[in-house]
């Protein structure tokens, strides 16, 4: 898609900002559950990503990193692309989870579509940037790092 | 030109902001500290409000988008003009009844909330508003009374006047402070009260359509209520900060304590439900406020300066 | 005017997707529906497609809180269909992890019930006390959720002497923080005020949705399949099963914390009667063909698994039924008549886990055209019945 391609070009401030304060949306597309309490798990005591101004939102209007989990369900698909067309670009999408990744040992099941880094790129057609976080579950200091990564990707993107 | 150096730097507009966003953050800071927490970094309010700035703007199909952009410049509005009257009163310059006008510009925020909610044209956003709606409607009437005991106290309508007085140092400055500081609560959309914007009902509630700057301004104002809520209920009841001499000091710790005990409260508390939280305000809110008042006007007439 | 509320798919409420419509007037709830599948993942059928010892690390995914449970019953399932006797020190390592396992969800949701009430201090301090569960998790298994420690048979690794010390110092240190939550969720008035009386579910209505687990016991109905089938080395140890009359949402979360001492009990009995052994028995890798029940009591009620055999490595048919199937229908009953910001928690309070639950898929004609309702099912089961018959009969006259 023309626009979103044009979108994608954040300027150096944008970026700055969200790698100072990304605002976790959380979703999840056919899970154990299990990626998904580790990522809360992240924001209590032990792990506190507070420390690094990430804080989990209700709204995908206030998101700025997208967290999927899952191995993306037929029924969730277009409620996936849904929120994905909800949030306030720049935003960066992390895929949480072997399921996330690979569809991990969900692989043939007949209501999967696919890994999320699939979706985006072949059927929302957006370059929209993903990171992958392997793990079933992925250990908390690993999401941390997916975030991270992320976030250095987004600002290596700036033009 | 001054009033216009007034308005935007000090004690405007950068003054109010930067005080609201420390404040931010030491809410912040406590409340992790208290959740057995590290916390955010200082400037984390700061970051929060440059990556919204950044954001794209969304609007919904359904909303209404004249009311739901201009909704957020109206609590703004409001939050600077409000600071610069209560810091203004403090430093001593203070006109006839503009206690009076304080209580309403305080309200502008929570009315800009009603009306960004509902023009956003979200279902869940307008039954926050409704939420926020009611709950005006349950604290104010305890809040103004408790307002007229201090008034009461200092005897003058001076906002100046009355932050030279104790209010609190009286039975009835107690009372009333008391309900004065769950109004401010409410109006701060801290727990016991956060029903407005209920995260785990109503997602963000009035606010769950806004994005990017708009939200920004949401969130600037909040962090400015942040720092005028308190210094209200400091100008009030605990005497304003006085600025001669190291007044000044011991007005700061004054106003800490008071967010202090704001956040003890919004972190030792779950969340009311609405019938609760009216039924609070309307049977003890405005029975405190009440004998607080009659109090007052029996210590009023009679001379004794402890009721 | 009723309006309509979604709560979902993607909500702060809940981890997993789940969609209710909440009818509401003003702010009372007259009607809820559910709309489920956006978790279904097709795990039965893939099962038919996995051997005996891929199976249950399969179903542990079913379910990343209970992953104890949906492997355990598996296991117990077919070892009932192949008649494998399980060695007794497998058994009480079982038993162990299972308790592990329920401390940490009860925990868990002890700590989420609280961030659904806006208090997130609650939240907070019950998934720090959480947490060295976790880590003794890792310790024992190698990983924090999902363990991959349970087989046909018996268990994969083994819990040597040496680390005994250190899971009755992790419970030993847990103890004490459990009364202080137990106290401080207890004694809270604002707390108290959310909770007590609040979606109430009498005697009569959880026996008639049949709930199960703690849900049913804060009802005051007495079942735990650890004592009702014992399995595991739940028989062997002293414990007792909570039960609370009241019904209402204070019962379920006062259900549940004193649940977690009982589990301790279990724990701290299991690492004293536990005697050196083998740890796994002998298992074909071929199961004979018949069909085995495995019934376990997960945290959130009894786990059932359905197993057929046909004689080769791979099981027929395999059908699961999770605890939250039976306690979501309660809501019904529960949540009707209710302000929205109760129902929040009432939806939280049977602690559902919709993971688990979905089992169903839309089925539709050969063409994909036409959804199949119950009635259209119910013919077409009627039409192979009565061919099934037909042909059997036919095969008599021959």
């Amino acid at each position: 898609m023309a626009s979103a391609g044009s979108k994608t070009r954040t300027s150096p401030w944008q970026a700055w900002g969200i790698s100072r304060s990304p605002w976790v949306y959380h979703l999840a597309t056919g899970t154990c559950n299990n990626c998904d309490i580790e990522l809360l798990d992240c924001l209590t005591p032990r792990y506190d990503l507070e420390r690094f101004g990430i804080k989990l939102v209700g709204s995908p209007r206030h998101a700025d990193v997208l967290m999927v989990t899952g191995m993306m369900n037929r029924k969730c698909l277009p409620r996936f692309i849904a929120v994905c067309r909800q949030v306030p670009k720049p935003y960066i999408i992390v895929a949480l989870g072997a399921c996330g990744a690979n569809k991990g040992i969900f692989h043939d099941s007949y209501n999967t579509v696919g890994p999320v880094e699939r979706v985006v790129r072949e059927i929302m057609k957006e370059d929209t940037i993903v990171v992958n976080v392997p793990g079933c579950p992925p250990k908390p200091e690993a999401i941390i790092l997916g975030v991270v990564k992320g976030l250095k990707l987004l600002q290596e993107r700036r033009r | 030109m001054r009033y216009v150096l007034e308005l935007v730097i000090y004690p405007g507009f950068i003054f109010a902001t930067a005080v609201g966003l420390l404040t931010s953050w030491f809410e912040r800071k406590v409340s992790a500290l208290v959740q057995w927490r590290k916390g955010p970094p200082v400037l984390q309010p700061l970051y929060d409000l440059v990556k919204l700035a950044g954001k794209e703007t969304l609007v919904s199909e359904r909303a209404n988008s004249a009311g739901f952009l201009l909704a957020p410049f109206l609590g703004f509005a409001g939050a600077i003009v409000a600071s610069l009257i209560l810091w203004n009163a403090n430093l001593g310059r203070s006109f006839l009844g503009d206690s009076i006008v304080l209580l309403y510009l305080l309200v502008l925020p929570a009315l800009a909330v009603i009306l960004g909610g509902l023009a956003s044209g979200n279902p869940i956003a307008i039954l926050g508003a409704t939420r926020e709606l009611k709950l005006v409607l349950a604290y104010e009437v305890p809040l103004v009374l408790a307002v007229i005991v201090a008034i009461l106290k200092a005897d003058s309508l001076l906002l100046h006047r009355l932050g030279n007085t104790i209010t609190i140092g009286s039975l009835s400055g107690v009372l009333a402070f008391f309900v004065a500081l769950l109004a401010v609560q409410v109006k701060l959309g801290f727990a016991p009260f956060d029903i407005a914007e209920a995260e785990t009902e109503l997602i963000a509630g009035p606010y769950i359509e806004y994005s990017g700057p708009p939200l920004a301004v949401f969130k600037l104002t909040h962090a400015m209520l942040l720092f005028i809520l308190p210094l209200f209920l400091v100008t009030l009841f605990l005497g304003g900060i006085d600025f001669r001499g190291l007044g000044w000091l011991w007005g700061i710790l004054k106003y800490l304590g008071v967010v202090l005990a704001i956040v003890l409260i919004k972190n030792t508390n779950p969340r009311l439900r609405i019938d609760q939280a009216i039924r609070f305000f309307w049977r003890y809110g405005l029975g405190l406020a009440l004998l607080a008042l009659v109090l007052a006007i029996i210590g009023d007439q009679v001379g004794l300066r402890w009721l | 005017m009723p309006s309509k509320i979604p709560i979902g798919p993607y909500h702060p409420l809940q981890e997993e997707p789940e969609h209710f419509i909440l009818t509401i007037e003003g702010e009372q709830v007259v009607d809820v529906d559910v709309s489920i599948g956006y978790n279904h993942r097709g795990i039965e059928k893939l099962a038919e497609s996995k051997t005996y010892d891929q199976v249950p690390f399969l179903v542990e995914r079913i379910c990343g809180i209970c992953s104890m449970s949906h492997p355990l019953a598996f296991s117990l399932a077919v070892e009932n269909c192949a008649g494998i006797e399980v060695p007794p020190r497998a058994n009480y390592i079982r038993t162990i992890l299972d308790e592990i396992r329920r401390l940490h969800s009860h925990l868990l949701w002890a700590g989420l019930a609280g961030h659904f009430l806006g208090y997130n201090t609650v939240w907070m301090w019950a998934w720090k006390y959480r947490e060295p569960l976790l880590e003794l998790s890792e310790l024992l298994t190698g990983n924090r959720n999902h363990y991959g420690m349970i087989k046909v048979g018996g268990v994969r690794r083994d819990i040597p002497p040496e680390h005994y010390p250190l899971i009755r110092k992790a419970l030993d240190e847990l103890k004490p923080k459990l009364e202080m939550l137990y106290g401080a969720v207890l004694d809270d008035p604002v707390l108290r005020a959310r909770l007590e009386g609040v979606g109430h579910l009498s005697r009569e209505d959880a026996i008639r949705y049949g709930v199960l687990g703690p849900t049913a016991r804060a009802s005051g109905v007495d079942i735990d399949i650890r004592r009702d089938y014992p399995y595991g080395a739940s028989d062997k140890v002293e414990w007792r099963v909570i039960t609370s009359e009241r019904g209402d949402l204070l019962a379920r979360v006062e259900v549940r914390l004193l649940e977690c001492f009982e589990s301790i009990k279990l724990i701290e009995g299991c690492l004293e009667q536990m005697e050196p052994g083998p740890i796994s028995a002998d298992v074909p890798r071929k199961i004979p063909p018949g069909e085995g029940i495995g019934q376990v009591e997960a945290p959130r009620g009894e786990c059932f698994h359905y197993v057929v055999a046909n004689g080769t490595d791979k099981p027929e048919r395999l059908k699961i039924r999770a605890p939250t199937y039976m306690n979501l229908p309660s809501f019904r009953a529960t949540c009707l008549g209710e302000t929205l910001s109760d129902v929040a928690i009432i939806l939280a309070g049977i602690d559902p886990c919709y993971c688990c639950t979905e089992r169903l898929v839309r089925i539709k004609d050969g063409r994909g055209e036409r959804r199949l309702s119950f009635e259209d099912l119910l013919k077409l089961s009627w039409e192979k019945t009565a061919r099934l018959r037909k042909e059997a009969k036919d095969g008599c006259v021959e």
